[in-house]
């Protein structure tokens, strides 16, 4: 799995409370991505097997609002989620340093070697 | 409220039309699904400003359509029979047109219709322009019937 800008945003709001079920639009305010990206995504996850969805029950909600269907990490997206994000957490200050190191020593040609 | 059935309606519409770019397995799920978000969408507290919300739900139901020619891949990656049959009868429409296009300027040459006085550039460039964007099309056309083939190979 690549962690992309998006995907590491879909998977922090789902891993604010992994035990919680969202919906497309819960789901698009919690990482301000939208629907044409966010959708896509839920369908490519749950290919992967790291989402699940599900159909909330008829007459579930009282002002009489049509059935949602709702999305949630997986035991293995929960697992694969946490460890990407650990992983993109641990990499960036490190990425930000290289960057500065690389700035320092690369970007500047030596005098005389044109 | 009134407006609020209005977007409704046009968003409801839009989903369709993203609807139709969707295999007809998962197109009455996927329908289902982005109509039952327009209500929270419309009634976000969130957002203080009714046109705002609105908005959103009209750019929500836009975004099913991309969502949709995405997820066709997703769930077909390839041309399925509809969209040949399509791209078919697109073609054909186009040879039609071309035929006609042909037919009526031999008629034009056998029966010496004179040209309009001074107009011959801007028919001429009309013409040009779009026995152009004609072609382009069923170019397009042609590759999809092509790429269907392939996969039937």
């Amino acid at each position: 799995m690549k962690l992309t800008g998006p995907l590491e945003r879909v998977l922090r709001a789902f891993l604010a409370d992994p035990a919680a079920p969202r919906y497309g639009y819960d789901l698009m305010k919690a990482s301000g991505l939208p629907s044409g990206t966010l959708y896509p995504m839920l369908a490519r996850l749950q290919e992967q097997g790291l989402v699940s969805s599900a159909w909330e029950p008829a007459g579930t909600d009282a002002s009489g609002r049509p059935a949602r269907r709702y999305y949630w990490l997986t035991d293995e997206g929960i697992q694969t989620g946490r460890e990407e994000l650990a992983r993109a957490d641990s990499a960036r200050p490190r990425k930000r340093g290289a960057g500065r190191a690389g700035t320092r020593g690369a970007a500047r040609p030596a005098r005389g070697s044109t | 409220m009134r407006g609020d059935g209005l977007v409704q309606r046009l968003a409801g519409w839009l989903i369709g039309r993203a609807g139709r770019h969707l295999p007809a397995a998962a197109r009455a799920e996927r329908e289902r699904e982005w109509t039952a978000e327009l209500p929270a969408i419309l009634a976000d507290r969130d957002v203080r400003s009714g046109l705002l919300r609105s908005a959103r739900a009209l750019r929500f139901a836009v975004g099913t359509i991309r969502t949709a020619r995405r997820e066709h891949g997703v769930f077909r990656g390839r041309l399925t029979g509809a969209d040949a049959r399509s791209a078919g009868v697109r073609l054909f429409g186009c040879a039609s047109l071309w035929l006609a296009a042909v037919c009526l300027v031999r008629l034009g040459a056998v029966l010496h219709i004179p040209a309009p006085h001074g107009a011959w550039a801007w028919t001429g460039a009309l013409v040009v322009l779009a026995a152009a964007s004609l072609d382009l099309f069923a170019l397009a056309q042609m590759i999809k019937l092509v790429r269907w083939l392939c996969q039937h190979d």
